[in-house]
């Protein structure tokens, strides 16, 4: 044919050439930016922000609700859990009194300790954090745990003391969530006005070990170290948080060696066994998976229902083949040793005995149930579908809704919006952080739990000092809520994270929310 | 012509204030709001605390007043302020509509290119085995998302042969270079590309089979013309003219990007930010994006008829 042999003369390549250099030139020169030389080697470029306990690109600590790793690593506290989160230890306070009933806290501060920008850290800033987080206007979550103190005195740049209208000795866990701001870079900011600022994502100054040296939008935050870090220079020069919308993205680049650090599902971690560079970091996630019932439904209001579904759901086999033993098994909210008392209901799996239950109870079963959550990833679909087929064996029909956070969140207030909940709830290391799911008239009792036998315990349990003696109150609610079942209470999960053996020193255990615990960020190097 | 303009231009401006009711309408019909999205499900935020904070976002406010303000501030060049992340939006869009006129750039001018080349060739050999590979070709590249090709790339070209970087736009904490850049750029703007060049391949060889079976360009071969000749002038000029709409519409994806190759490569665009703003509900950004986006199409829509004018003379706009 003639056709043959045609389009093959060079300047007709040349000139499809030049046109596609043409339209791309444009583009490189307008996507440049002006990215300056990092300090040299020494930079540790991790994904802090990837999972649960990431909040990628939330500028605001006061608001944030995890994200916790990475802040951490600029800001600072006044106390940070031990990193097996057996206790609490000072940050930037080196020691503290509570009062017998602990309505006043005195705490002191570390002498010699300065902000990014050389100025001192003092009791001044305590007061000025804690009277901005309290501050309705700021909108914190995290702020709302000190609505009850009445007033701060500083009697010393060192000293500070608390006087709260009530006991509360959970205060000192809401610590380790609460980062100091400066106030003499804030003062003339408004707590309305901070929740907007934009001094969160340009150069806020914190006490941490690195201070921040840029935010490229999308990309990556970067720090420096901070040369007069309390406890000594980092050994690291710096520290880069890359984002990645996409987590499995992430393990891509730590596998690629383009990171040093990623969280990591179970099945990602597993996928990890047998390399050498990388080590798989696990560890409790301090998160309770529960099945919530709306007890506004008349057909889940009589206990036996609710012991039904434990009896249906065979937990441990679940455990076993969909987290592949990776779960504790949780017999009420909570899992940790010293709230669990002896003799609790295990509800080992009796089909049987759920369906008489549920026929003692008089529960309609002609109406399916359905289960809403949040959670989109394959292994809770995988444990919903499952749970599904257990419930139909008792006889029980469920429906399964997945939704996004928001969407969740707008339905979960509303009684007529739902009738079951997969969810999960931090439930440790401070016992009392799960409560307020539980107690009534607390704003995130959605599920209508009213028991004055827990409500009193719960109010006990704020007020009381004695480590033991708090435990035996909790080991009292534990009871309650394994015989009422307010909550079907399922496992706690374990959480992982993937790093790269290059890093030594590097600390890292799974927390709700991340951080809140002393990794020694300072002394992290890499190999050389 | 400039009549044309002018009055294409005027008709624009309700359609452009008809979008932005919509997309307001839409925003109030989708679940979960700001708030919602920013409160973690098992934290509780006290009813001072939430009021405090629907009143700061303007989230009290009927609807029409906020409609009202968004209005009257977009007027003055001031699209509001991302609840996420507290960047003004027309900041957040300058920052990142670099990356995305790059990526897809590229992409649409690669594919384009290719896609253009490889439709002709199909067509003028119709039936051969290059016809039937390219047809192939062609339907895999418009079959398979983009998502797990994106995956894959990644998987196989920086994991298994390290040929390029995990993702990303650049390595970070380093100095600019063009030549890292381009690393960064070539595996996403590749899987986008194929996109295009099968979309473009399909409506080029249809485009250019029909046009090769008609009398004008028998005529033309009777007259003794060079094939080629007959070809590059007689037939492809009058093909090109579904390629120009294919074209066309694609120039909103220029600034509205990929979302999920965005995405999975960590590509600070415009299409990243879009689906972080519909995850967080971060009105401010989804309507400013969308207001972009409409504007990008409106004018878009109105170079394509103009280009069908300067390509087709039966085509008169006036």
């Amino acid at each position: 044919m003639r056709s043959q042999g045609r389009f093959k003369r060079p300047m007709q390549w040349i000139g499809i050439l030049a046109l596609m250099i043409g339209l791309i030139a444009p583009s490189i020169a307008l996507a440049q930016d002006a990215t300056p030389a990092a300090g040299g080697g020494g930079v540790l470029v991790g994904a802090f922000d990837v999972g649960p306990g990431g909040c990628p690109e939330c500028p605001n600590p006061l608001q944030a609700g995890a994200g916790f790793t990475w802040f951490e690593k600029y800001y600072s506290k006044l106390m940070l859990y031990k990193s097996d989160f057996s206790a609490i230890e000072g940050d930037l306070a080196e020691s503290w009194e509570l009062n017998a009933d602990a309505t006043e806290y005195t705490i002191h501060l570390r002498d010699g300790v300065t902000w990014h920008d050389g100025e001192p850290f003092t009791s001044a800033d305590v007061k000025f954090t804690v009277e901005t987080a309290a501050a309705p206007d700021s909108a914190s979550y995290i702020g709302a745990k000190f609505a009850g103190v009445k007033s701060i005195d500083t009697p010393d740049p060192l000293t500070v003391v608390l006087h709260l209208d009530e006991g509360n000795v959970t205060l000192l866990d809401a610590f380790t969530f609460l980062v100091m701001l400066p106030e003499h870079a804030l003062k003339d900011i408004s707590p309305a006005d901070l929740v907007a600022s934009t001094w969160w994502l340009d150069h806020p100054i914190g006490t941490g070990p690195f201070k921040w040296k840029k935010y490229v939008p999308g990309q990556y935050i970067e720090l420096e170290a901070f040369d007069n870090y309390w406890r000594g220079r980092p050994k690291l020069d710096g520290l880069i948080n890359r984002f990645f919308p996409e987590p499995g993205s992430s393990v891509i680049a730590l596998q690629s060696g383009d990171i040093k650090f990623t969280y990591l599902t179970r099945d990602e971690a597993t996928g990890l066994e047998g390399k050498t560079d990388l080590t798989v970091l696990s560890g409790p996630s301090q998160v309770l998976n529960y099945l919530a019932f709306n007890l506004a439904d008349e057909r889940f209001t009589d206990a036996r229902v609710r012991q039904a579904f434990m009896y249906a759901i065979d937990r441990p086999t679940i455990i076993e083949q969909l987290y592949g033993g990776q779960a504790t098994l949780a017999n009420c909210t909570y899992i940790l040793p010293q709230f669990v008392p002896e003799g609790l209901n295990d509800y080992a799996q009796n089909v049987d005995t759920a369906k008489q239950l549920l026929t003692d109870a008089g529960f309609d079963a002609s109406k399916p149930v359905e289960i809403v959550t949040y959670y989109n990833d394959q292994l809770s679909q995988d444990v919903l579908l499952t749970i599904q087929q257990f419930m139909a064996d008792a006889g029980v029909t469920v429906d399964i809704r997945a939704v996004d956070v928001p969407t969740f969140n707008q339905i979960s207030p509303d009684p007529k919006a739902w009738t079951m909940m997969f969810a999960g709830a931090a439930n440790g290391p401070e016992p009392d952080v799960i409560s307020t799911g539980l107690e009534t008239g607390q704003p995130n009792n959605n599920y209508g739990v009213s028991d004055p036998d827990l409500d009193k315990l719960w109010a006990e349990g704020r007020s009381t000092v004695d480590p033991d003696a708090r435990a035996k109150i909790y080991q009292e609610a534990c009871k309650i809520i394994n015989d009422k079942v307010y909550w079907a209470t399922m496992w706690v999960p374990t959480r992982f994270g993937g790093v790269s053996t290059s890093i030594e020193n590097f600390v890292w255990v799974p927390a709700p929310g991340g951080g809140r615990y002393y990794d020694q960020a300072e002394l992290w190097s890499l190999a050389s | 012509m400039g009549r044309y303009i002018i009055r294409r231009l005027l008709i624009a401006i309700p359609i452009l204030i008809a979008i932005t009711l919509i997309v307001f309408s839409i925003q109030l019909l989708s679940p979960g709001d700001p708030l919602n999205a920013y409160i973690p499900p098992d934290f509780p935020l006290p009813a001072a605390q939430k009021e405090a904070l629907r009143h700061q976002l303007g989230l009290d406010q009927p609807f029409l007043t906020r409609y009202g303000f968004w209005l009257r501030e977009t007027l003055k060049g001031n699209l509001g302020t991302s609840i996420k992340t507290h960047e003004t939006v027309t900041h957040a869009i300058r920052t990142r509509v670099g990356a995305t006129l790059l990526l897809m750039g590229t992409a649409l001018t690669v594919g384009t290119a290719l896609g253009v080349m490889f439709g002709v060739i199909a067509a003028v050999r119709q039936y051969s085995i290059l016809d039937g590979l390219l047809t192939v070709f062609a339907l895999l590249g418009i079959s398979v998302p983009v998502y797990l090709t994106g995956l894959l790339a990644l998987y196989l070209f920086a994991l298994r042969l390290g040929w390029f970087p995990a993702g990303g736009y650049s390595t970070p904490g380093q100095p600019f270079s063009l030549s890292d850049r381009l690393m960064h750029l070539i595996l996403p703007a590749a899987i986008i590309a194929i996109n295009y060049i099968a979309q473009t391949m399909r409506y080029t060889r249809s485009a250019m089979l029909e046009v090769l079976g008609q009398d004008y360009v028998r005529t033309a071969r009777a007259k003794g013309l060079n094939e080629r000749v007959v070809i590059a002038r007689h037939a492809f000029r009058n093909g090109l003219l579904p390629i120009v709409t294919l074209i066309g519409a694609s120039i909103p994806a220029l600034i509205g990007g990929a979302i999920f190759i965005e995405s999975i490569f960590g590509w600070p665009g415009i299409g990243r930010l879009l689906l972080s703003g519909v995850e967080s509900r971060d009105y401010p950004i989804i309507v400013g994006i969308t207001f972009m986006l409409a504007i990008v199409t409106l004018l878009a829509n109105l170079a394509t008829d103009i280009v069908y004018a300067v390509i087709d003379p039966r085509i008169r706009l006036d």
